[in-house]
């Protein structure tokens, strides 16, 4: 169903060059990883598929293995690996224009994070072409990096043995930062990051969300125009989370900065991001806005009714759970309409209370990830 | 119900009730409204379709002024980067661009020198604790070699103070590079199997930049200047004149041998491009293993020991035999062979350096992991 690209509605057919953070065309990328071979009984046992012959046979191999006769099969497959071409991203496609603030999901493995070193130019593409603001990330490596900011979850550029304000100083240095920007800069992180108490402290003596905060700080110093952030809130508390995600959305809004940010949390993406990017498979699934999703996944939503005692029969909803007179139930309203719904409520007995919401976020990409499995 | 045509069909159609006067006014207020709103929103659409292609062709238009301004720009230069013309100053641009370059090079050092001085004066009695035990530690590692020759007033034809001059080279060397390399840049596998390469790739430098500023000057000099002190020491004993080319000579010697050091890791390391884990200690070991072997004098060493030291592992090229060219013992064409060994494995670790690395961005699997720049 949603194994094809998916173009954003509202899409304007020419994109100016100049307008365009990134543009990922037809991009694909393998790995070589090595395997360790599986026979082929090894591999129906995972399957869970086994023949009559194989069934008969399992017993016997059971038997053999407590024996400790079977160990030299297994011993034998050590010396049988494989190199096996591993694609990560398959065929992808997209464009992201300046001064958007765009999410990036998928389930684990899907690529995400090999299409983040994509762009920052760790990785080269198999086939396809990248241009990140205008320039190609393995051609224009040094041109790019000074307009690109990357963060990547548990990775620092801190030095570790340092105080962060030393890194910083580094930071100017290498990147050639001139002073007015630098100042500039770095009294707008320390104020809106509250890092000023931090930034004298070595780096390996911070807590998880207090070095967040000073690699988010120290990735703006040169004012970059893009910003890739692979899962940046990835074990941070309620505070820091909150504090890091204003912080993003002030920036992609006062300064316009093109933000692209992968995360498992989707409820912060959706509070982030005007638009989503899906991949999974390597494949780029959807393209478009939060409520375009659900609309895909049927339109999910919750309502919670409360009654003076007893359950309400409503056709057509599921019910999630209830206790004390509050019942929660889950409604398509692709199937069933609002107006039918709220007939349906009307006509019932003994409601009180009716309160209605869409369904997490959450459990929409949820319910996707299992249909792609 | 007879008589009744309502829901009856009639040729396929169902027949239409007459309406009444009210309701054929309604009707006709609700289909004028409706046309209303088609029009209005037909308008609409034309509207923002128009607006639409008027920014298109704005930012075409734009775009184009900004490709020509570009492209006058770039030409413009050229124009000066080739002495053509003089820009602003008095130079050209080459000429700017070079001193500026030259000028960043200075500040890049000056800010790892910096970090290392930062991380020294942490501590004073530290500080004091780590240079002595860098020095003496330094000395001991070359003492056995030295009492060696001095108890049997030298080694295969060399007399004691030669055996320190050969040293005095060595930890020259060593301590030049190690110093230099502060960053892991003699030991590239190291960076390949820590995933630290990935750091590399997002910052806007010129990876050799990267890789020859990370100087640690106050922490890594010890052997360096251990070396150097002995270097002084022999050749004050020495007996031999010395020509006044002859610091040249040493100069050009030393640049040799680091160049055939750094070549040697970097032709193993290109390893770590294919099996990161496996072979993140490779180069380390590789210039350990030539680092304890420069030590020995060759001289007086068969031959099928002394020529595989001076081609397949190169530990004789690091001391020894620089030390029989700047002491006037070798024959004149035999002087330029260093130089042309070090030529040869540079082209040939280059080129399988570049394969390396070809391999790891397009197929590679990427270890970009935790831990941030480390020394």
């Amino acid at each position: 169903m949603f194994q094809a690209d998916i173009v954003r509605e509202d899409a304007p057919s020419f994109q100016g060059e100049g307008q365009l953070a990134i543009k990922v065309d037809s991009v694909s990328k393998s790995f070589t990883r090595w395997q360790r071979k599986e026979d082929a009984s090894e591999k129906a046992d995972r399957s869970g598929k086994k023949s009559a012959v194989e069934e008969e046979s399992s017993s016997e191999k059971k038997a053999l293995r407590k024996k400790g006769i079977l160990g030299k099969v297994e011993f034998k497959s050590i010396f049988r690996q494989e190199k096996k071409t591993l694609t990560a991203l398959d065929n992808v496609s997209f464009q992201v224009r300046r001064g958007e603030f765009v999410a990036y999901a998928g389930p684990n493995g899907a690529g995400k994070s090999t299409t983040m070193k994509l762009l920052s130019g760790m990785l080269q593409p198999t086939t396809g072409a990248i241009s990140v603001l205008g320039m190609s990330p393995e051609k224009d490596r040094i041109a790019l990096m000074k307009k690109l900011g990357v963060l990547f979850e548990n990775r620092t550029e801190l030095w570790w043995d340092h105080p962060v304000i030393q890194s910083f100083e580094w930071k100017k240095v290498v990147w050639d930062i001139p002073d007015a920007v630098y100042r500039r800069n770095l009294d707008m992180v320390t104020e809106l990051l509250d890092i000023g108490e931090i930034r004298n402290t070595f780096a390996r003596e911070l807590s998880l969300g207090q070095r967040m905060r000073a690699d988010l700080a120290m990735m703006l110093l040169h004012s970059p125009e893009l910003i890739l952030l692979d899962e940046p809130t990835l074990g941070l508390d309620v505070v820091a989370k909150r504090q890091m995600i204003e912080f993003l959305k002030r920036i992609n809004r006062e300064e316009g900065v093109t933000i692209l940010v992968t995360s498992h949390d989707m409820d912060d993406l959706e509070e982030m991001a005007q638009r989503i990017l899906m991949i999974s498979g390597g494949k780029l699934v959807y393209d478009g806005s939060f409520d375009g999703l659900r609309e895909i996944t049927g339109n999910l939503t919750h309502f919670t009714v409360t009654t003076d005692g007893g359950q309400p029969e409503l056709e057509g909803c599921k019910l999630l759970g209830g206790k004390n007179g509050v019942f929660e139930f889950e409604v398509d309203l692709s199937c069933c309409p609002m107006k039918g719904l709220l007939k349906r409520l009307s006509q019932a007995d003994g409601i009180m209370d009716v309160e209605i919401w869409k369904a997490p976020i959450e459990q929409v990409i949820a319910q996707l990830y299992r249909e792609w499995r | 119900m007879v008589g009744n045509n309502e829901g009856r069909v009639f040729c396929g159609r169902k027949k239409s009730r007459k309406r009444k006067p009210y309701e054929r006014k309604e009707f006709h207020e609700r289909k004028r409204a409706r046309e209303r709103q088609e029009f209005r929103e037909r308008k609409e659409s034309h509207e923002r379709q128009e607006l639409r292609e008027r920014e298109e062709a704005d930012e075409r238009k734009e775009f184009c002024e900004r490709k020509e301004f570009h492209e006058r720009q770039e030409f413009r230069e050229r124009k000066i980067f080739y002495g053509k013309k003089k820009a602003q100053g008095g130079k050209t641009l080459r000429e700017r661009k070079v001193i500026n370059g030259v000028k960043r090079y200075f500040e890049l050092l000056g800010i790892y020198a910096k970090m290392d001085l930062a991380s020294l004066m942490r501590d004073r009695a530290f500080m004091a604790i780590v240079i002595t035990a860098d020095i003496v530690s330094n000395i001991s590692s070359i003492s056995g070699i030295f009492l060696l020759a001095w108890k049997f007033g030298g080694i295969g034809g060399m007399d004691r103070f030669e055996v320190l001059f050969m040293l005095a080279y060595g930890n020259i060397v060593m301590g030049f590079l190690n110093m230099m390399g502060g960053c892991n840049a003699l030991f590239p596998s190291r960076i390949i199997g820590r995933g630290q390469w990935e750091h590399m790739f997002i910052m806007p430098l010129p990876y050799a930049v990267q890789l020859t500023v990370g100087i640690f000057p106050f922490t890594g000099s010890s052997s360096l200047l251990s070396g150097i002190g002995m270097l002084w020491a022999a050749v004050h004993h020495m007996e031999t004149v010395l020509p006044w080319w002859w610091p040249g000579m040493l100069l050009f010697q030393l640049f040799i041998s680091m160049v055939i050091v750094v070549a040697a890791s970097y032709l193993f390391s290109s390893l770590a491009f294919y099996a990161p884990v496996q072979c993140e200690e490779i180069s380390s070991t590789v210039i350990y293993s030539m680092d304890h072997t420069r030590n020995f004098p060759l001289s007086g060493m068969p031959l099928y020991i002394r020529y595989p030291l001076l081609t397949i592992f190169p530990a004789g090229l690091m001391a020894w035999f620089p030390t029989m060219i700047l002491l006037g013992k070798t024959t004149t064409w035999v002087n330029f062979y260093p130089a042309v060994f070090a030529l040869l494995i540079s082209f040939v670790s280059a080129y399988f350096f570049r394969k390396g690395f070809g391999y790891y961005v397009k197929k590679g699997i990427n270890r970009y992991v935790s831990g941030g720049h480390r020394s």
